[in-house]
Formats: structure tokens, C-alpha cells, sequence
């Protein structure tokens, strides 16, 4: 029975991770080449040529103020993403220690299990829209507030994970043995949630670039004159029946870049997972 | 006369594979067929194959006639309406077989209402009675599986089978989840209904002392073919194909070992269904090979008791 | 009762909290409110109307104090009760996140299970990579998207406003429609693909196969067997995916300009009005505590495995 039931599996290829990498590529390019370049500067005004259709000149169009719009999504992109690695990297930094404390059996522990149970039960945004209004709008300050609502998440998957793998009996054999907690902790328990771990991280980008755009969409993100994907959105609002594309663009590069975040952390998940054939 | 059951040249395909290889055997009303082997022979995909239960990427071909009708070659449809009707399975882990949050009595009902066409105060009264039958009176309907036992989930498992009346009960390692005394109780539960209702009974297992207190008849698999069946007294005394013979040898059963001396099993292991051998597959194993075994494989020779080897042991 | 005790402890944990940050918040909102060049002692006074010229653990006490009794203070902005602020914006809120759930799961569910159903074939992958895109897509910017088409173009919806409950349901409901749908379809992307999975894992177990042995076919096996047990996992998703649906109410009554809780804060943020944000933030917990408790009781009632837990 055994035989059969493990032919009749089928094993695919996993095509999502690289699907993920290319959408990802596709904005990450671009983005990363407006560092150093831009096909114009970005808040270059021309009010001359506003609200202009896609030209060879500027390939997606100009705004209400003659800025072009490919290199205000370039630098919004770039900024899109510096808030989300930073902010990730903060949570994770945070949170994976904490998680992995969490463990334990004192108080501490206890109340950062507590603590992090509160933190869950926070709408993402209301965080970070306290967290803004305290520290004034900013790119600090966004990826203050993104980081504050995702280390709970991160806290609490580090602590199921940690604790699934804690309880099997090579830990056991390992304290016998006679290493400590923290070594215990380091060397055995890590490396085998390091995977869950990452993939979490990479679906958390996804989710911290849609809230940057969202907390840019309401004001509260990185302030003008900075360009940001989430405020175009909102400035170019009101003239969607003008220039429908000044809405759909900036839109469209945010869920380009959450969708290949999103795909690449499945196709992660996939790689890892045990389980073929899903 | 018409057998209940007759499976003739029963093979399942996996990719190149023949994980079953031309399995034959009939079935009786009221006759109780033992099917032993090791793990591997294929006993659990004959089961599949006969409830046309096999997973997707499995084919069978040949044929099984049930009351003369043949089932492989039947619409999915038409399946449905004899599986649990006229041919039912009890499996073997009753605790993962059944609907975690369903009523027992519920489950138990379900098979009526969808063949008999009850209504559900009719078939919950029925589902009850049937409770009662398989040592479970003591149990509500609404219990759901969580709150029962190993044993008494099989005896619901029983009653999910015997619902709809049905001509074959085909048993899957039913009892080899359970601790012995309620083994021998379930056992005893599914020979007794059997005999009551002439049901045909397939036992399958790989315990030869369940086979010898219940089964009429025992089929010896292995490698996906039959080796050896025939009455079970008969199979147990004479032991023809030197695999039933080792079999029987490796069986701790009464005997006693010196100590220091080796228990006796059988050397080498079951071949792999895609690297079988072209002759005889326990020739590599048999003790009693000779040139012509590892010719072709070898027919299924015999009146009552057939057995499939070129040298089989001398009859005591 | 347990959620009673629940809710208090949260209350009173979140409240600290929120106190806590909200009062190292720079500026003073009495001064915001009266302009820069407003007199010490016009400020001054404005402090002690306020009651902001009582020490912080006082005003605490007395805050949280009031949150028991359901007294919610006044709001510094507009000067009345903060009650009197909430009920008329809850009236927009509680329906459209009520909504947004609603549709969530009417999308999420079918179209997960008839993923499952047609596991491995291109009908399933479309399904999931269509859901992978609707995931990944702004609620704020579907939103937008929405009043294009169907409310600038097609002119089947209003592109905003919400013109109360009085005149009945149906035109409330119509200007709640396409916000919900913006938020639905992320949302009901996410339990779609968690549902497939959910029914594929329930798919796999050995009772599904007793249900076909039974006679059930393949689909009354998916429907009556799979499905159930698939919708209990799924029902504790709906409860940790609540506070995001929260979050996006919040957005999304900004790009309809709907009169709702979310609005309210945003406004109260940029008004320093510290009494509102305060109360809007310690019930916005406490919606998400009741329906975390909700759930919590649907999953028992759906699962007697953990009803005996």
C-alpha cells in the first residue's frame, strides 16, 4: 500500500519561485537604477507639458505639474522598498529573539507571549498611524510604525516553531548531553526554523510595502516633495477622469511589487516544504 | 454455478510496474476468503481494486464479476450505487477512517439513506439497531469518534460496512490497530455476523492465526501474484509453495527456540514491483530453486488447492 | 462571563498603552486648537476646560474609570461627548466591515473549494494565480479603480458619500457596495487559497475514502465530508485576518469618503483631539477581542473536538 500510495504523487517542478524572482526583478531594476539615474529628475516641474500623454519623451506621461511620472514610480518604488527591508529587518531583529525567549518558562516569558497576543489584536494601521502621529511623518517613522505591528507576528511564529521543535526528543538529548539553553537554542532550534522564518519574512515585505503605500495614500508616510507610490495615488485622484494612468500606474508598481514578494514567498514556502505535490 | 465473486487476471499498472500481476481467485456467499502476505505483495490493492477505490495514477485491467456483472468496467456512476450496497471495506485505523466532526450514529446512517433511500428518522433508528448488533449498545449515536475507543470505533466501522446489507465485506487489516483480546472480540463479531447474514467475507492480513480460526479458504500473496490458496485446513497442513512454508516457519506459534539458537525467517527481501525477476519472483528467496523456476512465471496449478510453483514441497 | 473578563483585561492593558504613547506626543492640543498666537493665559484656561491641567495618572484613572461605566469623555475638538462623535459613525463602519466579511467569505469559500476539487489541473493554478494577483492588489487603489469604472464610467454606484440609514436600506447599501468589494477581494483572495489547502489537507484523510466506500460520490465526498472539515481552520483564519480588515476599512472610507470610525481618526490624529483617538483606538481592540471570541465559539460549535477541550 505504501509503494502505491508514494507513486501515485506526482512530482512538478516549482515554476512560482521563479515567477516571484522575475516580477520582483522587473520592479527591483528599475528601482534600483534610480539611484543613480532617472530618465528625468523628478520633481523637475514643467507645467508647459502637465497632464501629457506617454511620449517618447516621457514614456508613461507627465502629472498635473508636468513631473514625469516614470521617474516619480522609479524613486517611489526605491523608497517603497528601503521602508519595507528596513522595517522587516527591524521586526525580525526584534522579534526573533523575543520569540525565541518566549519560550522559556519564567515571567518574561509570559509576558511576552501576553504582550504579543495585545499586539495582535491592533488593526496594522491604527499602530502605525499612532506611531506616525508620536513621531511625526517620515521615513523614520514609517518604518518605526510598519516594524512595531509585524513583531508580534514575528514573535509569536518564532515561539510555535521554536516550541514545536523543542519538544523533539534530539533537544532532549542534547540538554542530557549537558549544553545549555541558549546554546541549545542557537545551535539547534535556529537552523531548523530558519526556513519557516524566511519565508515569513518574505511574505512580511509584501505586506510592509502595501502598508507603506497605504500610509502614504493617507498622508502619513514619507512627506512631499519625496516622491512615494502611495501618495501619487492619492494626489492624482482627483483627476482620474482626465488621465486615468496617473492612477493605474503607481497602483499597478505596488502590486507588482507585493505580488512578486508574495510569489517568491511561496515559492520559498514550496521549496521547503516537505510535502511535494501541492 | 455462478460464484458471488470472480476476479480473473487482476492486474494494477503503475508506471511500468505491475504492482499486481494477474491475481484470480473466487468467493462465495457466507464463505470467508483469508488473504495473507507480507507487506508489499499487494493485498491492500487487491482490496482497492475490487471497490475500484485505487488512486488516480493506478490502472487495473482484467476482470471482476460481482453476481456476474463486471465492475471494472463499470461508469463511476454506476460504482458509486454498489460500493457500500453490494460490496463494503472496513479499513484498517478506524480512528483516522471516520469523520472526525460527524455523529457515529450519522455516519452510520449515511450509506442508508443514499442507497436504501431512508429518511433520516428511519435510517437514525436503523444506524441504532445496527449499534446495538456490532456490541455498541452502551454508546450514544450522537457520540461523536473523539470520545470512543480503538475497539469500539472498529465495531463502528463494522456498522458503517454492514449498513446496506452487503454480499462481500472486505476486511483491511482491520484488527491490526487493536490489542489482542479486542482483537479476538472483533474478530469473533465479524465471523458471527457473516455467518447470520451470508455475507461473503475477505479477510485480509498478514496474522495466519486469525486465518486459521475463521477463514474457509486462504490465499497466500506474494510479489503480486497468488502462490498458494485452497481450503485453509488444507493450505495449513500441506504448505505446497515454499513461501507458505516459510511463512508458517518464521510464525512463532507454540513452538519453542533453544536459546543462542536463530530464529527461522525467510532470507532476502520482497522484490520491488519494477525490478521483479522474469521467472518465478521467490525464486531468488526459495530454497528449492532449480533452473526451469527462473524461466517464466508459474501457472496456478490444481483442483481445490491450487498452488503456482514448478516444485512445490511434497505433500506430508 | 469569559468574554466579559476578557475585555476588561484588554481594556485596561490597551488603554495603558495607548495613554501612555499618546501623552509623550508632542504639542499640546490646546494650543493646536487656539492658533499660535494665542495667550498664555487663553491656553491656559483651555488646559483646565479640558481638564489637561490634572496630573497624567489622574487623568488616566479618571479615563479609564469613565471606559467601565461606557462614559467615553468629551472629545477636545468638537466639545461633546465622544459617544455622541462614535454613534453616528459607527452606523457606516460596523455595516461595511459586517460587509466586507460577508462577501469575503461568499468569494473566498466556493472558489477555494472548486480549487481543491480540480487539484493539480490548470483550472486550479489559474484559480490560484488569479487569487495571487487579487491578493497582492492595494485595497486603496481597487478602490479608485472601482469608482472609475463603475461609478465614473458606467454610473451604476456613487463615487462617495454616504447618505445615512434613514431612507432605508438599499441606498445606504449601495453607497457600502463597492468599498466592501475593494476590500473583499484582497481579503477573499486569502481565504481562498487557505481554503483550497484547508479542503486538499482534508482531501487526503482516510475518512474521505470510507465516504466513498460508502457510495458517496467524488463530490458528495468534497461537500459533505471535506468541506466541513476544511472550515474550521479557515474559521480561525476570518478572526486573525479581522484587525486587517479593520485596517483597511480605515483606507478605504477615505478614498469613498464615507463618514466612518476610520475617518474620525484620521481626523482626530491631525487635530491632536487625544480623547478621541484614546476611545476609538480602546474600541477598535475591542471589536477585534469580541470577534476573536466569536470565532473562537464557532470553531467549538463546528468542531467537538475542541467543544470537549
Amino acid at each position: 500500500m505504501s509503494g502505491a500510495v508514494l507513486l501515485s504523487r506526482s512530482f512538478r517542478p516549482h515554476p512560482s519561485l521563479l515567477a516571484g524572482a522575475m516580477l520582483l526583478a522587473l520592479v527591483l531594476a528599475p528601482s534600483l537604477l534610480s539611484a543613480v539615474w532617472t530618465p528625468w529628475p523628478p520633481l523637475r516641474l514643467d507645467i508647459i507639458h502637465r497632464l501629457a500623454p506617454p511620449s517618447a519623451a516621457h514614456w508613461l506621461g507627465t502629472d498635473p505639474f508636468g513631473r514625469d511620472l516614470l521617474s516619480i514610480l522609479m524613486v517611489g518604488a526605491r523608497n517603497s522598498l528601503i521602508v519595507g527591508v528596513a522595517a522587516i529587518a527591524l521586526a525580525v531583529i526584534i522579534g526573533i529573539p523575543a520569540g525565541l525567549a518566549a519560550t522559556g518558562r519564567g515571567i518574561p516569558a509570559m509576558a511576552v507571549s501576553r504582550a504579543t497576543d495585545l499586539g495582535l489584536a491592533f488593526p496594522p494601521l491604527l499602530t502605525a498611524a499612532m506611531v506616525v502621529a508620536v513621531y511625526g511623518a517620515g521615513m523614520t517613522g514609517t518604518i518605526l510604525a510598519i516594524a512595531l505591528f509585524n513583531v508580534p507576528a514575528f514573535v509569536r511564529l518564532t515561539r510555535t516553531q521554536a516550541a514545536s521543535v523543542l519538544s523533539r526528543d534530539f533537544i532532549a538529548a542534547a540538554r542530557v548531553a549537558g549544553r545549555g539553553r541558549a546554546a541549545v537554542l542557537a545551535v539547534h532550534v535556529l537552523p531548523n526554523i530558519a526556513g519557516t522564518l524566511v519565508v515569513q519574512a518574505t511574505l512580511a515585505l509584501a505586506l510592509a510595502a502595501l502598508s507603506e503605500a497605504g500610509l502614504s495614500y493617507l498622508g502619513l508616510g514619507v512627506p512631499p516633495p519625496a516622491p512615494s507610490l502611495g501618495r501619487a495615488l492619492a494626489d492624482y485622484q482627483t483627476r482620474i477622469f482626465d488621465d486615468p494612468l496617473l492612477v493605474v500606474a503607481p497602483g499597478a508598481v505596488i502590486a507588482l511589487l507585493v505580488l512578486g514578494f508574495n510569489q517568491l514567498g511561496d515559492g520559498l514556502r514550496d521549496l521547503l516544504d516537505p510535502r511535494i505535490g501541492r | 454455478m455462478t460464484k458471488l465473486l470472480e476476479v480473473a487476471d487482476l492486474r494494477v499498472h503503475a508506471r511500468g510496474a505491475a504492482l499486481l500481476d494477474g491475481v484470480g481467485f473466487s468467493l462465495e456467499a457466507g464463505e470467508t476468503l483469508g488473504v495473507v502476505g507480507e507487506s508489499g505483495c499487494g493485498k491492500s490493492l487487491l482490496a482497492l481494486a475490487l471497490m475500484g477505490l485505487l488512486p488516480t495514477s493506478l490502472t487495473a485491467s482484467g476482470s471482476v464479476r460481482l453476481d456476474g456483472a463486471d465492475l471494472l468496467g463499470l461508469a463511476e456512476r454506476d460504482m458509486c450505487r454498489v460500493r457500500g450496497a453490494r460490496i463494503a471495506m472496513v479499513f484498517q485505523e478506524p480512528r483516522l477512517a471516520l469523520n472526525p466532526v460527524q455523529a457515529i450514529g450519522r455516519q452510520v446512517a449515511e450509506g442508508m439513506r443514499l442507497h436504501l433511500g431512508l429518511g433520516r428518522a428511519t435510517a437514525d433508528a436503523r444506524a441504532r439497531t445496527l449499534l446495538d448488533r456490532v456490541g455498541l449498545a452502551a454508546v450514544s449515536a450522537d457520540a461523536y469518534p473523539h470520545m470512543l475507543s480503538g475497539g469500539q470505533l472498529q465495531r463502528v466501522m463494522i456498522a458503517v460496512a454492514l449498513a446496506c446489507d452487503p454480499a462481500v465485506l472486505i476486511a483491511d487489516e482491520f484488527s491490526t490497530a487493536l490489542d489482542m483480546t479486542t482483537q479476538a472480540q472483533i474478530v469473533a463479531l465479524l465471523a458471527e455476523v457473516a455467518h447470520a447474514t451470508h455475507m461473503a467475507l475477505m479477510l485480509i492480513t498478514h496474522d495466519l492465526g486469525l486465518v486459521s480460526h475463521v477463514a474457509d479458504r486462504t490465499m497466500v500473496l506474494y510479489a503480486g501474484r497468488v502462490a498458494e490458496i485452497g481450503p485453509t485446513r488444507t493450505v495449513f497442513a500441506a504448505r505446497l509453495h515454499p513461501y507458505t512454508q516459510g511463512l508458517f516457519a518464521a510464525t512463532l506459534h507454540g513452538t519453542r527456540a533453544a536459546p543462542g539458537q536463530m530464529l527461522p525467517t525467510i532470507p532476502g527481501q520482497v522484490p520491488n514491483p519494477f525490478a521483479r525477476p522474469a521467472g518465478c519472483a521467490f525464486a531468488p528467496r526459495c530454497g528449492r530453486v532449480r533452473a526451469d523456476c527462473e524461466a517464466a512465471p508459474p501457472a496456478l496449478e490444481g483442483d481445490l488447492h491450487r498452488v503456482a510453483c514448478l516444485h512445490p514441497l511434497p505433500v506430508a | 462571563m469569559r468574554l466579559a473578563l476578557r475585555l476588561v483585561v484588554t481594556l485596561l492593558a490597551s488603554s495603558l498603552l495607548i495613554f501612555i504613547a499618546l501623552n509623550i506626543l508632542p504639542g499640546d492640543p490646546a494650543a493646536v486648537m487656539l492658533g499660535i498666537d494665542a495667550q498664555p493665559e487663553t491656553i491656559a484656561a483651555l488646559h483646565h476646560k479640558l481638564g489637561l491641567d490634572v496630573p497624567a495618572p489622574a487623568r488616566y484613572a479618571q479615563w479609564v474609570l469613565g471606559l467601565l461605566s461606557l462614559r467615553l469623555g468629551d472629545s477636545y475638538t468638537y466639545g461633546i461627548p465622544v459617544s455622541q462623535l462614535l454613534a453616528g459613525r459607527l452606523q457606516v463602519t460596523l455595516p461595511l466591515a459586517g460587509l466586507t466579511l460577508l462577501l469575503s467569505v461568499a468569494m473566498g469559500v466556493p472558489v477555494g473549494v472548486a480549487a481543491a476539487a480540480r487539484q493539480g489541473r490548470i483550472a486550479d493554478s489559474m484559480i490560484m494565480a488569479t487569487a495571487q494577483i487579487a491578493k497582492s492588489m492595494p485595497d486603496f487603489w481597487l478602490g479608485v479603480m472601482l469608482i472609475l469604472i463603475f461609478s465614473l464610467w458606467l454610473h451604476w454606484f456613487p463615487s462617495g458619500g454616504f447618505p445615512g440609514w434613514q431612507d432605508g436600506p438599499w441606498a445606504a447599501l449601495r453607497a457600502l457596495l463597492l468599498p466592501a468589494i475593494a476590500l473583499a477581494l484582497p481579503a477573499g483572495a486569502i481565504l481562498a487559497r487557505f481554503m483550497r489547502s484547508a479542503t486538499i489537507d482534508a482531501l487526503q484523510q482516510d475518512f474521505v475514502r470510507t465516504a466513498r466506500a460508502k457510495g458517496l460520490s467524488p463530490r458528495a465526498a468534497l461537500w459533505r465530508h471535506a468541506v466541513p472539515n476544511g472550515l474550521i481552520p479557515m474559521v480561525t483564519l476570518v478572526g486573525i485576518q479581522f484587525p486587517l480588515l479593520l485596517s483597511g476599512t480605515i483606507i478605504v472610507e477615505n478614498v469613498f469618503n464615507l463618514p466612518g470610525l476610520g475617518r474620525l481618526l484620521l481626523e482626530a490624529i491631525n487635530q491632536r483631539d487625544l480623547m478621541v483617538v484614546q476611545d476609538l483606538v480602546v474600541l477598535l481592540v475591542a471589536c477585534v477581542v469580541v470577534v476573536n471570541f466569536a470565532v473562537d465559539r464557532l470553531a467549538s460549535w463546528l468542531d467537538p473536538r475542541l467543544a470537549a477541550a
